[in-house]
């Protein structure tokens, strides 16, 4: 498939590009923003594609509508292999050049895999001022003629202010031949004047059906457990990929060992085991627990009030959620208990210290437990 | 594809080759080299983006084809083999490399993934005397910039007014502009800005002293014609600040100094400066230059006077003792001329034997501090 036919959703963001292209309009400066895992890297590989295919494809009024996805510039960007696209990626903390290197291409690889994954890492990641610099250099260096490079910077709030301040010249006017593509969650977490210096385009949230139909395209899932996923996924499919369960990950397993000691004991050894258990300084595990909970706590549903045992996403642990899910007799108390579990996943992804933020969420959840049961 | 050839042969053009291939990139495909075996011609090319190289030499070849093979790997396994006659044969996914007592067998990356070798629309085409192109090259990269927030000041300027030819270099505290008579390059509409990396290469490459070295200027990059192997860069985008401004037209002092004395002073009085400025002190009086300096984290001082034919007012100027030395390597001579108007401008250096027209560096004085 073609690569912009390949986006799932973001019809606005695509139409507003191709019509841009069309008009030979397109800005020297984009901005992504939206939730993670919802196709701002594919796009951004799209419009990298279209901007250097060879042989566009147009419809009958003569509009393109996609890059071809054959010729040698689409495969080599396709397979993320096109020199003239400078990914600047965040990186955990490294010690050298060639590390770096390494955790990059790590990266690519995995996004090359799959466009739509949300990149985790144990320590905070940053795009440091050296990568800035890097850039910079390259940019100085002509593009080859009939070629248009691009710049991409993922994730642009894991900048340091001062390494952004110093994009600001090469983002407001970028030499010839060259976009830049900044991403992030959310503008307004970027500087004013990088702002104001990009086109902004917004990324949606994807509907269910189409996360759905994409899971079982790629994956080895059921119906029923696509769509289940898709719903738990809040509209990105990265967040529905980290979900599938991985029956052998090791994460998986604490994760329902901590939900287990969660629901089963007191709450003094709650707090203790889970805060023995939980890796303060590994954000990303924290998150897969968290994702975990989640499709646990989507299986107590089903249990409880489902008709078809065929929509359990994790059926290996049927019998021991099937026990836990005893624990919420009353709906009123277990409805809190997934209202606050669901406020604080959402809370949790902007910067919060992980053992205190867990350690309250325990005592919370604990206080609906025992009103539920 | 199948091909064969010596050993001693490929070991030579991959030698020169692997000048260009990085040792590791974002892109994992530029660590290969593409083989492409033509009619009775055998064809090797790497890149880094920025810079490619391309080996084209006559070969036995069998069977036409394409082939990327991992640099560092074929290279090893070359140059540990004995003299021989070596066979490669292959498809684009696979090699065997076939030698006197065994193979080599070795996985290809993908043809596709290797990036598109540059292609050139000419604008102008010369050709220089080798020698010639590798002096100027040694006596202007030094000074090249490698701060990103100048990018035009990466590179050297490759210029010409009237008959001459120039290549000047700066990084905002030293300068050097050689240049000669050459009426061929003549024409080129505008200034270029070479990075220094393919100019750093070209004299790594053995050739013969009379050789002459083509050279096309293109729009975008600009290639280096060395017979066998051709080198293309791109270049910087510019435009290149005016350099011509900070050299001083008129100066009212003049020293003239053995070089050979200077460059040792600097260097022993610079071991006792300040670690991160090197800053030195040049006094000027009565036909006597003395260098000091004084260092309070390691409490010490360092003093040299040395003779020399001074004509002016006495003056004290900083400098930095690294930019002193890199500059005095290229003087050629036993002498050293400076000349010199305040302690705040730029003093110009150059040979008694060359007069400065044809090369001149300049270096801006440190402010002394009180």
């Amino acid at each position: 498939m073609t690569p912009f036919k390949n986006i799932i959703g973001q019809e606005t963001a695509k139409k507003i590009l191709l019509r841009s292209y069309d008009k030979n309009r397109l800005a020297s400066t984009y901005l992504f923003y939206g939730p993670d895992g919802v196709g701002k890297w594919a796009v951004a590989i799209a419009l990298t594609a279209l901007v250097n295919c060879l042989e566009s494809l147009k419809d009958s009024d003569g509009k393109t509508t996609d890059a071809c996805g054959e010729c040698a510039n689409c495969r080599q960007i396709l397979n993320l292999t096109f020199g003239e696209f400078y990914p600047a990626i965040p990186l955990p903390p490294h010690k050298s050049d060639s590390e770096a290197i390494e955790l990059l291409n790590e990266i690519i690889q995995q996004k090359k895999k799959e466009p739509y994954s949300i990149l985790s890492s144990k320590r905070q990641t940053t795009i440091s001022i050296k990568t800035a610099r890097d850039i910079k250099r390259k940019a100085a260096i002509m593009a080859p003629p009939d070629t248009t490079r691009v710049i991409f910077f993922y994730q642009m709030e894991k900048m340091l202010t001062s390494s952004a301040d110093s994009l600001l010249k090469l983002i407001e006017e970028p030499p010839p031949n060259t976009i830049i593509i900044l991403t992030a969650r959310d503008p307004d977490n970027l500087l004013a004047t990088i702002q104001s210096r990009s086109q902004k385009i917004a990324f949606k949230p994807i509907k269910p059906e189409r996360i759905e139909e994409y899971l079982i395209g790629r994956f080895d899932l059921t119906e029923k457990q696509a769509g289940l996923l898709a719903r738990l996924s809040e509209g990105s499919i990265g967040r529905a990929i980290n979900l599938i369960g991985d029956d052998e990950s090791p994460v998986r397993q604490v994760a329902f060992l901590m939900f287990k000691t969660l629901i089963q004991k007191d709450t003094p050894s709650a707090v203790a085991t889970i805060n023995d258990l939980i890796n303060p300084r590994n954000r990303g595990e924290t998150e897969q627990v968290l994702l975990n909970w989640q499709s646990f706590l989507a299986d107590i549903i089903q249990i409880k009030f489902g008709k078809d045992s065929k929509n359990i996403i994790n059926l290996d642990l049927f019998s021991e959620l099937e026990i836990l899910s005893t624990k919420f007799a009353d709906s009123n108390g277990f409805s809190k208990f997934v209202a606050h579990f669901d406020e604080f996943n959402s809370s949790f992804r902007l910067n919060v210290h992980i053992r205190p933020a867990i350690t309250a969420l325990v005592f919370n959840l604990r206080k609906y437990l025992n009103q539920s049961s | 594809m199948k091909f064969n050839l010596s050993k001693s042969k490929l070991s030579g053009y991959l030698q020169s080759i692997l000048q260009i291939v990085p040792t590791k990139s974002t892109l994992p495909i530029l660590s290969n080299i593409l083989f492409e075996a033509l009619d009775n011609k055998l064809k090797i090319s790497a890149t880094d983006l920025e810079v490619s190289i391309t080996a084209t030499f006559e070969c036995n070849v069998t069977k036409k084809g394409v082939a990327v093979l991992p640099a560092r790997i074929l290279f090893d396994i070359i140059k540990e083999l004995p003299e021989s006659e070596i066979t490669f044969e292959g498809t684009p996914s696979r090699v065997e490399i076939k030698v006197p007592h065994g193979s080599y067998k070795i996985a290809c990356a993908s043809a596709d993934d290797f990036p598109k070798l540059p292609t050139v629309n000419i604008k102008k085409q010369i050709s220089l005397d080798r020698d010639h192109l590798v002096t100027m090259i040694k006596k202007s990269t030094f000074a090249c910039s490698t701060d990103e927030t100048r990018p035009a000041l990466n590179g050297v300027l490759w210029s010409t007014s009237g008959d001459r030819m120039n290549m000047v270099a700066t990084d905002g505290h030293r300068l050097a502009k050689i240049s000669v008579e050459n009426k061929k390059l003549q024409g080129i509409a505008e200034d270029i800005i070479i990075p220094p990396k393919v100019l750093n290469v070209i004299p790594k490459f053995a050739g013969e002293s009379d050789e002459e070295i083509g050279i096309i200027f293109g729009e975008h990059n600009i290639i280096f014609n060395l017979g066998d192997i051709i080198l293309t860069s791109r270049l910087i985008e510019g435009p290149y600040p005016n350099y011509e401004q900070v050299i001083p037209a008129e100066s009212n002092k003049k020293l003239i100094i053995s070089k050979e004395e200077l460059a040792g002073a600097v260097r022993r009085v610079s071991i006792l400066s300040n670690s991160l400025t090197h800053q030195v002190r040049f006094a000027v009086k009565n036909n006597t230059l003395t260098i000091s300096t004084t260092n309070a984290d390691v409490g010490g001082e360092g003093k040299e006077a040395i003779p020399c034919d001074y004509i002016g007012d006495a003056i004290e100027l900083g400098y930095n003792a690294l930019y002193v030395s890199d500059i005095l390597t290229k003087i050629e001579g036993e002498e050293v001329i400076i000349e010199l108007s305040s302690a705040v401008a730029a003093g110009i250096v150059y040979s008694p034997s060359i007069p400065k027209e044809e090369f001149l560096c300049l270096i801006m004085p440190l402010r002394l501090a009180e």
